[in-house]
């Protein structure tokens, strides 16, 4: 049995999945090589630390969101609503003095518009009422007779 | 709902039984959710392939042919749904070799053993990573990989092996200086 045929058997041994014989052969190998000895206590050093390895923190909105889901709902429905939900939890990352022209742009928009809004002398040309020119000219030729 | 089966359960939420398939989802979120996390090295990707996998689990999970192997089906849904919108590491670089990520541990920086197992094995191209995970980290059997990946056992045990080995040798310092300070 070579090295590398022994270091195959190694690995399947770790899984538990070396048949009794090969097993055997393995162990007579490992009797008399340093190099395949060290193999096997890399492989469950290894081994040890993955399964030992934290389990990550599942995000809150990853339970809101597939908890919200029912049996039997279609696709298309908790796609959107998913879309929905992304949509609403979007932080958007703007630089500050992009965030404050914007800002100064809006407050300078808002005033402007308030400011012709609010002109005293100004009464806009809809709001007068009809004028009744022959009552107040009664000499005046009537086109309607 | 904690005492039952998987095939019970799964059975209920069929039905439209809410609660069912919150059991189930409770059961599997971490596991699942660590696994994409680990495979995809990205919390957004991990939470989309979680979500979708429940969504098609949702929507009652056609494809699960035996309900005994629930598990199987959620991690390849999982996997799946990752692997979509990651290049794959079978499609990219040489085939030959298992690492992703080429570059050499600093051993010295990085003293704490977990960081550096965890930084070794995010080298690890995803296919090689992917059994490794499934196996040692969510103690698998090489049939329940085998339903995962879709490879055949033989693909799988190779697999698991050269990753084995090229762990050993990128690992050799660290597990030799823990023997040292035991």
């Amino acid at each position: 049995m070579s090295c590398n045929d022994v270091k195959t058997a190694i690995s399947a041994y770790a899984d538990g999945a070396l048949p009794p014989d090969g097993e055997e052969s393995m162990f007579v190998h490992l009797g008399t090589c340093a190099d395949c000895r060290r193999f096997l206590g890399h492989v469950l050093d290894t081994r040890a630390a993955i399964a030992a390895m934290p389990r990550a923190d599942v995000p809150e909105s990853l339970d809101r969101t597939v908890l919200a889901l029912k049996p039997g709902i279609a696709r298309e429905k908790t796609q959107r609503s998913r879309w929905l939900a992304d949509l609403w939890m979007r932080r958007l990352s703007i630089p500050l003095p992009s965030a404050a022209i914007v800002a100064l742009a809006l407050l300078s928009i808002t005033i402007f518009s308030l400011s012709l809004l609010l002109k005293p002398n100004e009464v806009p040309l809809m709001s007068l009422p009809p004028v009744d020119v022959c009552a107040e000219h009664p000499g005046a030729p009537d086109h309607n007779e | 709902m904690q005492q039952n089966s998987d095939q019970e359960l799964l059975a209920l939420m069929r039905g439209g039984n809410q609660k069912a398939f919150a059991e189930i989802y409770r059961r599997y979120r971490q596991g699942l959710y660590t696994f994409c996390l680990r495979l995809l090295h990205s919390p957004q990707e991990a939470e989309d392939a979680v979500h979708e996998t429940f969504v098609k689990l949702a929507s009652g999970g056609a494809s699960i042919a035996e309900p005994a192997a629930l598990k199987s089906w959620l991690y390849r849904v999982a996997r799946n749904e990752g692997l979509m919108g990651l290049r794959h590491g079978r499609e990219r670089g040489d085939a030959d070799t298992v690492w992703e990520d080429e570059t050499p541990l600093s051993l010295a920086e990085k003293s704490d053993t977990q960081t550096l197992v965890r930084a070794a094995l995010d080298r690890l191209r995803s296919e090689y990573r992917e059994v490794l995970l499934l196996r040692e980290f969510e103690g698998m059997s090489y049939d329940q990989i085998t339903e995962v990946t879709g490879d055949s056992p033989a693909s799988v045990k190779s697999r698991l092996f050269r990753a084995r080995k090229a762990l050993a040798g990128v690992l050799e310092g660290v597990w030799n200086e823990e023997r040292e300070i035991r």
